[in-house]
């Protein structure tokens, strides 16, 4: 009954302990998730801060401003992860329709990242701590379909055409721009209707049966103006204000606004393919290293469409190679095998506010385990194998744009140390500060400063 | 965000005789719009994305008070921090956009030209 009452005890701190993540990322809050990249898994840390630096000088002046002491010269910070997409570091010119369209090739470069990662707590299995550098790469590929292919275009057919009509109506408006701020306001609107109604027949912005819309259009657009407050000493800012109130009654930005959100989640089959690995220095002294394990993992990831399209199922089928002479000299009384294969699945979905993700992943382990020592002191190895289960739920709530509270529940695989411990329950707040850019860097203390571009 | 940018001082000299290409080019990434090129005459040219139109010889264009250019551009990629377009009359640059993506990604950008 006490042993009970103490594991109940235990999952109840370990519930209601909070763990701040201080992360900072170049999306948008609502896509916030725990940052992982590829080679902060190597190392399985939850890193502090991810950097995204956009140029080559911005790269540049995070690993020196982070892995560069001017009294120890090179050292390793604590928990720091940075990932850097070489591709989109400079400008290319590609149109959007050739971004929403690549082929293999092009996705290949373009969506190629590289991860470094440094942690000073890496444990032992005495407990000690000592440095890792972990690195990792990663690309996707999207794979197009019909129905992705008839969204897009969609968006961008309605897109376009209130793209046309805006434009041209501004350009015939700039035509009239005012000379001073005594103009005739009046004589303005006339023209300025006439403008409006000339050109919605000319671009067809509504259908032949949609004449009383069209009328009403341009009545909104005409009251609303007219209705405009206008100050004299600010003629610009008044005709700024006349055309996007065109641009409201278009929707342009209603349009834009789901377009982007469909940008981030297109229908369809995506594969991620990834690699990491790391650098353990076991005397902390730079010269002497180990390269303990290298993780290989692809995660194909669908997004339904119609009414399944709040699911996305993700599979996930990942190699992990540990190295025996690394484990039998600093784990030696612990069971690591050399070879592990992680097999499963997971589903994600999204309901205003909360989002939910769950997965169920396998593992089956084999490869020579240090059994004991021959009599002339040389190790004896046996090949065993084993199978173990990780099923997670993880929930979360956006609080508000700049944070997310996320919990997760759950069994995990037996952990090389403490292996009886597989019990998850962690609640984590998740704050965001937006990316850190080659704005936001103080490129001027780089040790570097030449400039690149 | 929509933002509107405003160039009323470009002035391009060109001969009387002379045909003038207009361009737009597209530097930073996942730029879409169309650009539409308001000239004396009934003809007026657009372009969509990126390309080059005729707008006719030197002395049409000089004819005008000023001649409008307006680009209604959206970019919805979010790898791209910036939007950046180049504008070039017969490969010259007349105009380089520039603007963060946090300040504006969908801007109206307004060039009037004065031709002589």
């Amino acid at each position: 009954m006490d042993k009970i009452q103490l594991t109940m005890k235990n999952h109840l701190i370990t519930l209601f302990t909070f763990v701040s993540i201080f992360c900072y990322s170049q999306d948008k809050l609502s896509n916030l998730t725990i940052p992982n990249s590829p080679a902060s898994s190597a190392l399985g840390i939850q890193p502090t801060q991810i950097l995204k630096p956009k140029s080559y000088q911005a790269l540049e002046t995070a690993l020196f401003s982070n892995f560069y002491s001017e009294s120890d010269g090179i050292v390793l910070p604590k928990d720091f992860s940075l990932e850097f997409a070489p591709f989109w570091a400079n400008n290319h010119g590609i149109s959007l329709t050739e971004y929403l369209f690549p082929d293999f090739k092009e996705q290949f470069f373009s969506n190629s990242s590289f991860s470094l990662a440094s942690t000073q707590n890496f444990r032992l299995e005495d407990s000690s701590k000592i440095n890792g550098l972990g690195f990792g790469y990663r690309t996707s590929f999207f794979f197009n379909n019909k129905l992705d292919k008839n969204e897009v275009t969609q968006y961008q057919d309605s897109i376009i055409k209130a793209q046309q009509f805006f434009s041209k109506v501004s350009s015939q408006l700039e035509s009239i721009y005012p000379e001073n701020s005594n103009f005739d306001r009046a004589e303005y609107f006339v023209q300025m209707e006439s403008i409006i109604k000339e050109l919605i027949f000319e671009l067809k912005l509504f259908n032949s049966s949609e004449i009383k819309e069209a009328e009403e259009f341009v009545d909104q657009i005409m009251e609303e103006t007219k209705n405009l407050p206008f100050e004299k000493e600010h003629l610009e800012s008044y005709i700024n204000d006349i055309y996007l109130i065109i641009d409201r009654k278009l929707a342009s930005q209603e349009h834009f606004d789901h377009f982007k959100s469909y940008i981030k989640k297109r229908h369809g089959f995506s594969v991620d393919v990834a690699y990491s690995s790391f650098l353990a220095f076991p005397t902390n002294n730079f010269e002497f290293s180990y390269l303990p394990h290298q993780y290989f993992w692809i995660t194909p990831t669908f997004s339904f469409k119609n009414k399944l399209d709040f699911l996305d199922f993700s599979g996930v089928l990942r190699y992990e190679k540990y190295n025996s002479k690394f484990y039998d000299a600093y784990f030696p009384n612990t069971q690591v095998y050399s070879n592990n294969l992680n097999y499963g699945f997971g589903l994600s979905t999204t309901f205003a506010k909360f989002s939910f993700q769950f997965e169920l992943i396998g593992r089956n382990s084999f490869g020579f385990v240090l059994s004991g020592v021959d009599i002339d002191g040389e190790n004896l190895y046996k090949w065993k194998s084993k199978s173990d289960l990780q099923y997670v739920g993880t929930f979360n709530y956006n609080i508000n744009e700049g944070i997310v509270l996320t919990y997760s529940i759950g069994n995990r695989f037996d952990p090389i140390r403490n292996p009886e411990s597989t019990f998850i329950s962690t609640l984590s707040l998740n704050l965001g500060f937006g990316g850190p850019d080659k704005h936001d860097l103080i490129l001027g203390e780089s040790p570097r400063k030449k400039k690149k571009q | 965000m929509r933002k509107i940018y405003r160039n009323k001082n470009i002035s391009v000299s060109v001969g009387d005789n002379e045909s003038v290409n207009f361009e737009v080019r597209f530097i930073s990434d996942g730029n879409s719009g169309v650009t539409a090129i308001n000239i004396p005459g009934d003809n007026d040219p657009e372009i969509h994305d990126f390309g080059t139109v005729n707008m006719g010889t030197g002395s049409v264009l000089k004819k005008g008070d000023k001649t409008i250019i307006v680009s209604d551009i959206i970019n919805p990629v979010p790898e791209e921090t910036d939007i950046i377009i180049e504008y070039c009359i017969n490969n010259n640059l007349v105009h380089r956009h520039e603007n963060p993506k946090s300040e504006s990604d969908q801007p109206l950008i307004i060039l009037w030209i004065k031709f002589n």
